[in-house]
């Protein structure tokens, strides 16, 4: 396969409350595939993926980070240098998008200024079979509206997605990608590594994305 | 005897998994020495450590609780007269605990939500089944689960988790550790011989003494509120690549986080990737349990996990190649500069999941046979650099860390047991153990933001220090410029003088080879490590002022020479004066600073402003003396005079530098 232009790198980290799909979410951006019961990150898991959008090519270097409350300290690791960050919820569980919120403004405090981030409410799948009427005993705990609310105050993107069914995961790749300006996408953040240029760095995807299992290729978006 | 020899050996294969005659050998010898009555600890050891560990699970479910001093050397369990006493927690048959919870009075864990969502969703334990079916294959049984004994399972695997929790609410459950439980649950997992019907039964009771032993004993650390102290556990990691494979050291210590932060200041030996691997002993990144099974053996018969990071550190050592293939370098020697490579890439190359993907069996003898040679060679508290590391990190902050304490490798079990146990009567002083751990590693915390403060200064004032070098840039061009007018001829030292990296080099004090060192008063050893580490730096400056000096010299003989061949009348010009002046009289400043003890970046500052100075007075000299010279007939003699003085002067100042 051959592209027109080079593929420009976006380093990614996904946050969010134990169990809510993070490391879902990136195996079926990278995979296009789902596992019911996927194992607890512990520490964090890398990724690559390549994505088009438009003319353009995205190379997303993304960080999945384990979700319990005592890995917390280790994020800032990974967010520091991150162009974008995707911040997930549980539509199901009122809790995780509390967490959410917390994510949103610690990135807003800590991480690079100019940071894409997008707040996603995932597990769609459950919520689908809700019937407007019978609101007792809905599966979703959190509405649209709230998670479209906090995405307005802080000025950032929202999906609602189902990495078990599909939908809206590649759009989250998408918008972000999209979203970030592109001189912001040639160079690392400032007090990334010793080279930031694009040239100099090493193909992601023919050794450590496959290491991963992944099946490659890329995204269909 | 002979024959004992001989087998020990031979299990000890050639970096080979052992053949099955030799299995079948060790296989009895395993059964005779569990029969005996005579102490038979050192063979267990043994057995554990040598290739393939102890076989099979039938031998681990007896062997593992000796190991770890839970039963005595015969088996039998060591009766503990404080375990004894009254308390409510242990009259309570441990069999019961998993059945049901509610039969006993034990608070709920704040921690148990977490625990019940990581076990449903864990495929951990039914992979382990479902590879331990296929192992087994030729083994005395195989046992099929029904979806309904998964479900059995799991629920005894959450009920085992939170009897430990509930039992030492103090602690912190941290995901991973459910890795553990399933392990030691599936090593207690027996095939029933009285009842063939129900042919899976498992002792629940020392499935809980097992975990309640690793917990208490081992891992305690990382189940502290603070994660600092895993992170400590972590560091040991470079520490011992630092003195093991300076390569390695490298590549991870100039592509860590702090490294490329401060630009090559501060290495903190922080190594997050190996997080899941000391937290799970293996058994979350493994994926054949054969080889999680031969780890634990081998780590049991240390009965210490400081026996963890030397396995990783082993592991990264046997794929070294690899991950330097990996990543396209090519190392020349120890010096190879890794700030080109890409920092994610290593820590995905040197991380759990890309390291034991694939793992042979073959690799696992190898890694294990280092793992064994690198502990004999290199004790973690007495290798060179321990001082700065270990030392500080666990006997300086965390002296009640499992490492000094429980899991150290230096106590035998009988010591273990006499001062340790107490903590598993779950009573106050294991709370107040707990309690103190946390103290002693939020004082490390206090004292690590200090020291990050500092390097933030030190940054501030080098980044200062930068701007006086680009004032010294703007000397060196006038003086290329002033060289370049004199003759073509002299290029190459030109360019060589007008970077002022050389420079730079010259005079830098090399940062990032002092790791920063806390203030704190430690011990004697310690303080004269660090006024050995003064000295040596004092020591650099006057090496540099020695060259500078000599350099000079060099080349005011030169022209003293040329001149007084040539024409006398021009030494008494003053050119000698301007010389002698502009050089001794900076230098005796630099005396003075260093008498007054100034800070050593100061002094460099103030030295690459004088050498500025010197060189471009050196320079304009320089350009006098040539013109003149130019303008002499010496030059029609045919001797190229900028070739035979500047090579030389080129020789002597950069000779020792490049």
């Amino acid at each position: 396969m051959s592209f027109p232009n080079p593929a420009t790198s976006v380093k990614l980290v996904l946050l969010g409350e134990a169990a809510v799909g993070k490391s879902s979410l990136v195996l079926r951006f990278v995979s296009n595939d789902f596992q019911e019961n996927k194992e607890p990150t512990i520490g964090a898991a890398f990724l690559t993926q390549k994505c088009t959008i438009g003319s353009k090519v995205i190379k997303y270097e993304i960080w999945d980070t384990a979700g319990q409350e005592r890995f917390a300290s280790l994020a800032p690791m990974y967010y520091r240098n991150a162009q974008a960050a995707i911040v997930v919820y549980d539509v199901t569980k009122p809790a995780s998008f509390i967490r959410a919120r917390h994510w949103v403004k610690e990135l807003h405090e800590q991480a690079s200024k100019d940071i894409t981030i997008a707040l996603v409410g995932n597990k769609y799948d459950l919520v689908e079979q809700d019937s407007p009427e019978d609101e007792e005993n809905n599966m979703r705990k959190v509405s649209v509206e709230e998670g479209q609310n906090l995405a307005d105050e802080e000025g950032i993107l929202f999906f609602e997605s189902s990495a078990k069914s599909g939908y809206n995961v590649n759009d989250i790749f998408i918008g972000i990608g999209s979203k970030i300006p592109e001189s912001k996408v040639a160079s690392s953040a400032p007090g990334g590594q010793g080279s930031s240029n694009t040239e100099g760095r090493i193909d992601l995807t023919s050794n450590a994305a496959n290491n991963n299992r992944s099946g490659g290729g890329e995204c269909a978006c | 005897m002979d024959i004992d020899k001989l087998a020990k050996s031979l299990f000890n294969g050639e970096d080979q998994p052992l053949n099955d005659n030799i299995k079948n050998l060790k296989v009895k010898s395993i059964q005779e020495s569990l029969i005996s009555s005579s102490s038979q600890f050192a063979k267990f050891v043994e057995y554990s450590r040598s290739t393939d560990g102890l076989i099979n699970n039938e031998f681990r479910s007896k062997i593992w609780p000796i190991l770890l001093g839970i039963n005595d050397e015969n088996g039998g369990e060591v009766s503990h007269e404080l375990l004894s006493s009254n308390t409510t927690l242990n009259t309570i048959s441990a069999s019961f605990f998993l059945e049901d919870l509610n039969t006993n009075d034990l608070l709920p864990h704040k921690d148990e939500d977490q625990v019940k969502l990581d076990i449903q969703r864990s495929f951990t334990i039914l992979n382990h089944i479902q590879s331990l079916q296929s192992q087994l294959q030729n083994e005395s049984y195989t046992t099929i689960f029904s979806p309904s004994d998964m479900n059995d399972l799991k629920k005894k695997l959450s009920n085992l988790i939170i009897k430990i929790l509930r039992k030492y609410p103090t602690l912190h459950y941290y995901q991973g550790f459910h890795d553990i439980a399933s392990i030691v649950l599936l090593i207690c997992h027996t095939h029933n011989e009285d009842d063939p019907q129900n042919d899976y039964y498992i002792n629940e009771e020392l499935a809980f003494k097992l975990l309640e032993r690793l917990t208490v004993f081992h891992l305690r650390d990382f189940m502290i509120n603070d994660m600092n102290l895993t992170i400590n556990h972590l560091k040991l990691i470079p520490t011992l690549l630092e003195v093991v494979d300076p390569q390695l050291f490298e590549l991870i210590k100039q592509t860590s986080n702090q490294y490329i932060q401060t630009g090559g200041i501060s290495y903190d030996y922080s190594f997050y990737q190996s997080i899941s691997c000391i937290l799970t002993m293996f058994s979350h990144d493994i994926s054949n349990i054969q080889h999680i099974l031969i780890i634990w053996d081998f780590v049991f018969s240390y009965n210490s996990i400081l026996i963890n990071p030397y396995i990783y550190a082993a592991a990264l050592i046997h794929f070294k190649d690899d991950i330097f293939l990996k990543l396209n370098v090519i190392i020349e020697d120890d010096d190879t500069d890794f700030s080109n490579v890409d920092s994610d890439i290593v820590h995905t190359l040197t991380s759990p999941n890309s390291l034991f993907d694939g793992l042979t069996d073959e690799d696992l003898i190898k890694i294990l046979n280092k793992a064994k040679s690198l502990l004999e060679a290199y004790s973690i508290d007495e290798v060179k650099n321990s001082a700065s590391n270990f030392d500080i990190w666990f006997k300086h902050f965390n002296p009640n860390s499992v490492l000094l304490t429980s899991s150290s490798i230096k106590f035998d079990n009988s010591y273990k047991r006499e001062h340790f146990d107490q903590w598993l009567i779950g009573s106050n002083s294991f709370s107040e153990l707990i309690q103190l751990q946390e103290d002693e590693i939020a004082k490390q915390t206090v004292h690590d933001l200090e020291v990050s403060r500092r390097i933030v200064e030190q940054q501030e004032e080098l980044s200062n220090s930068l701007i006086s070098e680009t004032d010294f840039d703007s000397n060196s061009h006038s003086l290329s410029s002033s060289l370049s007018l004199t003759s073509t001829s002299s290029s190459t030292i030109n360019t060589k003088i007008t970077s002022s990296a050389l420079f730079k080099k010259l005079f830098k004090l090399d940062h990032s080879t002092r790791p920063t060192r806390p203030t704190t008063p430690l011990s004697d050893k310690d303080e004269n490590k660090k006024l050995i580490n003064r000295n040596k730096d004092t020591h650099l400056i006057f090496n540099n002022i020695y060259k500078i000096s000599f350099t000079i010299g060099f080349i005011g003989f030169l022209i003293h020479f040329l001149l007084i061949k040539n024409n006398p009348t021009i030494y008494n010009n003053g050119l000698y004066k301007m010389f002698s002046s502009s050089v001794s009289s900076p230098m005796k400043k630099i005396g003075e600073s260093i008498i007054k003890n100034e800070p050593i970046h100061t002094i460099t500052s103030e030295i690459s402003n004088m050498s500025a100075d010197i060189i471009s007075d050196v320079g304009i000299a320089f350009y006098d003396v040539c013109t003149f010279v130019k303008n002499s007939e010496f030059v029609s003699h045919g001797i190229s005079l900028s070739q035979v003085g500047l090579g030389g002067i080129r020789n002597t100042l950069f000779g020792a530098v490049s």
